[in-house]
């Protein structure tokens, strides 16, 4: 088999890629941000001695991990403007795939903040800080730094994730490529070429994170 | 008026009461050891006073202020500064830091004030050296010494000192003892819960001997080991259980 990477000195086919890509860097990045916000407050209130907040927090976390993907991002894109919600397919992919990747994130940092013992809790009480002052000085740096390998895990699923977006017709990385691929029919090039793409990236991405995780990694 | 008075405190852990009715005055200075058998409530009486155990009845007053009133407990706190028997140093960040988090949080310290401060105190617990540490570059005697110092940094009226020898071997335990006695050489004002008899006899102004949740015993550390041990069979039977 010969191969033929000629359409991509296409500047149709080249534009569309950046499209893609840029779609993609936009998706993680807003993912990035609202998924860990929204997994560190519901971290919070599972470990909250408020026992609705509890099983609010726990609802959440089994709901999104029991139900697909896919099923859930349909439900926002083709679901929600029956109720008059209706949002763009780059739009729903951020609130779809922040909601889905904030429960994972959340039980990485639940489990980040069970590994702070009560003693830190006391120490950081009798030094005069408050609950509040607590969390933000003592306990939420303690266990973001043990939560931070999984929380890297997560985010690396979340990169790979974003290739299912473009079911709800978003052009990302993938979606430029299933584009192009139909114009071209060169389905060998164009999905090895994504899969270089998204390995080179990953790579990247571990890299840089080990070396953080190498900085900031403390011993309990 | 007393530093702390502790009046009427009952505290319960379950169907356990640990402190029975409990009451006692300490004054702003000397050196007040508490001792008695495990589980008499002696740490429970520390961590009443410094508000992390909530108490069922009674209450607690430290410089007039209630630790029933939860407004109270920054303030407390401030007087009243704690070191426990398991060391906790912060691991996320160095032995300075941990020093001048609090001053520079709570008291609105400059960085370089609390850093000065911070060798200050480092230099009296003889660890000058080792403000760059993290807490697993230092053994157990050295962390006790910087929760000491740490303790220090918030200039606080009296030390609530809970076991702090308890997890040490006898060579850390000397270290940490030794810091001790400089500092209530120095006047500072400590309620100490401890098994260290020496100690006790070395820098003690006054002893509690505690058993049940009550006070058995309110005297001066040369009553204590003196008349009150030949005539109180349950003091003297202790003293020997635990080799003195």
């Amino acid at each position: 088999m010969k191969l033929n990477y000629r359409f991509l000195k296409n500047p149709q086919y080249i534009a569309l890629l950046k499209e893609g890509a840029l779609n993609t860097l936009i998706i993680t990045f807003f993912c990035l941000i609202f998924g860990f916000l929204l997994g560190l407050i519901f971290a919070l209130m599972r470990q909250s001695k408020v026992k609705i907040f509890r099983i609010i927090g726990a609802f959440w976390v089994d709901f999104l991990r029991n139900t697909p993907f896919l099923v859930q991002i349909f439900f926002f894109y083709y679901g929600l403007p029956v109720l008059g919600i209706q949002t763009s397919p780059v739009i729903t992919s951020i609130i779809a795939l922040s909601i889905n990747i904030s429960a994972v994130n959340c039980e990485a940092i639940r489990a980040g903040l069970m590994a702070v013992k009560k003693d830190y809790f006391d120490c950081a009480y009798a030094l005069g800080f408050d609950k509040i002052q607590t969390i933000r000085y003592v306990v939420l740096p303690i266990s973001l730094r043990v939560a931070f390998k999984p929380l890297v895990n997560n985010f690396i699923n979340l990169i790979l994730t974003t290739s299912t977006c473009f079911s709800i017709t978003v052009v990302d990385l993938m979606g430029a490529s299933k584009i192009i691929n139909g114009r071209v029919d060169r389905p060998f090039e164009i999905y090895m070429m994504l899969l270089v793409m998204y390995f080179c990236l990953l790579t990247l991405i571990s890299i840089i994170s080990k070396a953080i995780d190498k900085r900031i990694a403390i011993k309990l | 008026m007393a530093m702390i008075e502790v009046k009427n405190v009952t505290k319960q852990f379950g169907d356990l009461t640990v402190l029975d009715n409990f009451s006692v005055d300490f004054d702003h200075s000397g050196v007040t050891v508490l001792i008695g058998p495990s589980g008499t409530g002696k740490s429970t009486l520390l961590r009443c006073i410094n508000g992390l155990e909530k108490i069922d009845e009674g209450d607690i007053l430290v410089d007039g202020l209630s630790v029933n009133n939860k407004k109270n407990l920054k303030q407390i706190r401030k007087t009243c500064g704690m070191v426990f028997q398991q060391t906790v140093i912060f691991p996320h960040m160095n032995v300075l830091d941990n020093l001048t988090m609090s001053p520079i949080k709570l008291l609105r310290m400059s960085k370089a004030e609390a850093e000065d401060k911070a060798r200050y105190y480092l230099d009296k617990v003889g660890l000058a050296s080792k403000e760059k540490s993290r807490h697993n570059e230092l053994s157990g005697g050295e962390q006790q010494r910087i929760a000491i110092a740490r303790a220090l940094m918030m200039s606080p009226e009296a030390l609530l000192l809970d076991e702090i020898t308890s997890a040490l071997d006898p060579e850390m335990t000397r270290e940490v003892l030794n810091i001790l006695v400089n500092l209530a050489k120095e006047g500072v004002c400590m309620l100490c819960v401890t098994h260290e008899m020496s100690f006790a006899k070395e820098v003690a102004s006054r002893i509690l001997f505690m058993e049940g949740g009550k006070l058995v015993c309110d005297v001066s550390k040369d009553d204590f080991f003196g008349s009150v041990r030949e005539e109180n069979e349950r003091i003297n039977k202790f003293l020997s259980f635990i080799g003195e």
